[in-house]
């Protein structure tokens, strides 16, 4: 018997590298703004071949998903299927005739809008000067025609403070629910990260402050960032267990599905196992068949052997007593910073969270000067 | 940009699973009685039907199982024995429970009386869930 599914559960679609933004902690990689996206056509191709394999769910992301040509042509191909979908967007794109055009779209199930400030102030500075008036403007677009939108916040130095104010304004735009989640030591974020990245105990301050606000707005606030405090809170609580009654059985590294029951195709083809390991290519469909890249390729074997991986095994996990409830973060993160997916992530870590200064040492070196690079070029390239 | 966390797939392994134990030995109360009631009625319905599938329901079919998902939104899916996958199958609003029986026993060694009520037991489960309607 295989060791995996069929095909995957859920696949993330990056169907442009074109974007309108240049956002500081963007984690897609310097190939933004190729010109080697994959036509209208080879993604309606590959769209049939998904729902061929009954793939269940899609997510359109890109880029901005609206920078592509003809993009309507590929949501009305999903509508044609089983599908159950949603879309990642920065909504500055999004005027009253795409609204409307959104709006007829029956089974995308949900829009989610990047939103990094409740003041232009705030967001801006994020995200480039004058998206948030845009954003805005996009968001009320979407609501107008009762679409189901909630927004996502990448939550840094710059914006940690201003959490109930996003809450707030979200609430008053009619949303369905705002997400905090953490910034990512990928992409373009690595070389504004001392700007961004929080320290421990901004960190600390702002898990205390999303439970707070997660018992005033309740089901209203959702993302990673509750998920981890709840992790968190796990670890505080271990003492109390009574270890003859709960033995403390170590783990394997697991992440989130990557290359297991979910992956992401690149725009320009690339099959990888999650948006966030941008290189991992693990084939492309303009050459290969999707389910045999699925089933056959050696980077999704590797990402399926992680789970095989104990605790116990990695070196940064040596003598840890939390090791029994951790189940080693996300492998994208300690793919960048150590250099393999088969290593603990520590900004997930409770011990490196509790005890020390910083998440994580500010040593990127390498990836930093490449990315430095491509800040350059996109600040020229920005429109905004 | 990563999509959402949730459960992967809770687990539909046959029926027994998800049924509540019978055969205690304890005092039959109100509530048993109740429950007692509502179950038979259940069961009186289903006899009496022919079960069809909700369309936005989506099945896979995997090596020795499969997987069943709400394509209306983004919820939990449901993992599916082989037995449970072709009763799902089945649910086409052409078949009742006692062709079901015929299909079931033709492909897996189950006496009738065995299959029956697992079959019964799953439409249970399947109804419960809004996965089927009982035409």
């Amino acid at each position: 018997m295989k060791n995996c599914l069929s095909a995957p559960l859920d696949v993330f679609i990056a169907i442009t590298n074109k974007c309108n933004l240049a956002c500081k902690h963007c984690n897609v990689y310097p190939t933004r703004n190729s010109t080697s996206d994959l036509t209208t056509d080879e993604w309606i191709k590959f769209i049939r071949r998904l729902a061929e394999l009954k793939v269940f769910t899609l997510w359109i992301s890109g880029g901005e998903p609206f920078m592509k040509d003809d993009v309507f042509s590929i949501l009305h191909e999903i509508e044609k299927h089983h599908f159950h979908y949603g879309l990642n967007t920065n909504a500055t794109l999004i005027d009253e005739n795409t609204s409307q055009r959104i709006s007829a779209l029956k089974k995308l199930f949900s829009v989610v809008v990047s939103l990094d400030g409740s003041t232009p102030a705030i967001h801006d500075k994020q995200r480039g000067k004058g998206s948030f008036d845009r954003t805005i403007r996009g968001i009320e677009n979407l609501l107008k025609h009762n679409r189901h939108v909630s927004t996502y916040t990448t939550v840094t130095r710059y914006n940690y403070h201003d959490m109930e104010k996003i809450i707030i304004l979200g609430k008053s735009l009619g949303l369905a629910a705002v997400k905090f989640n953490e910034l990512l030591p990928l992409g373009n974020a690595v070389c504004h990260l001392p700007n961004l990245i929080l320290s421990n105990s901004q960190r600390r301050a702002m898990t205390r402050e999303i439970e707070r606000l997660r018992d005033t707005y309740e089901n209203f606030v959702i993302g990673t960032i509750l998920e981890m405090s709840c992790f968190f809170k796990n670890f505080e609580a271990q003492n109390t267990i009574q270890e003859s009654k709960y033995p403390k059985v170590v783990n394997g590294l697991f992440g989130c599905g990557g290359g297991i029951q979910k992956c992401t195709i690149r725009p320009d083809g690339w099959v990888v196992p999650c948006d966030r390991l941008w290189e991992f290519k693990a084939g492309n469909i303009r050459e290969t068949d999707f389910q045999d890249i699925w089933n056959s390729s050696s980077i999704f074997s590797e990402m399926r052997k992680r789970s095989s991986v104990s605790l116990d095994e990695i070196e940064s996990c040596n003598g840890c007593e939390y090791k029994s409830l951790c189940v080693g973060g996300c492998p994208a993160v300690s793919y960048e910073l150590s250099g393999s997916v088969f290593n603990a992530d520590p900004m997930s870590c409770y011990r490196i969270y509790k005890d020390k200064g910083f998440p994580y040492k500010l040593d990127i070196t390498n990836s930093q000067k490449e990315m430095e690079g491509y800040a350059r070029e996109i600040q020229i390239q920005t429109p905004l | 940009m990563d999509t959402s966390r949730r459960n992967f797939i809770s687990v539909l392994f046959g029926t027994g699973i998800i049924l509540p134990a019978t055969g205690s030995v304890r005092s039959f109360g109100m509530l048993d009685y109740l429950r007692y009631t509502w179950t038979s009625m259940e069961v009186k319905e289903i006899l009496s039907a022919s079960p069809v599938r909700n369309p936005d329901i989506s099945l896979r079919k995997e090596d020795s199982y499969a997987i069943l998902a709400d394509t209306r939104k983004n919820s939990d899916m449901l993992k599916l024995n082989a037995v449970a996958a072709d009763i799902w199958s089945l649910c086409n609003g052409a078949n009742s429970v006692n062709n079901m029986v015929q299909e079931i026993t033709d492909h897996f060694d189950v006496e009738p009386d065995a299959a029956k009520r697992d079959i019964i037991l799953t439409i249970m489960a399947f109804k419960r869930k809004g996965l089927i309607s009982l035409s």
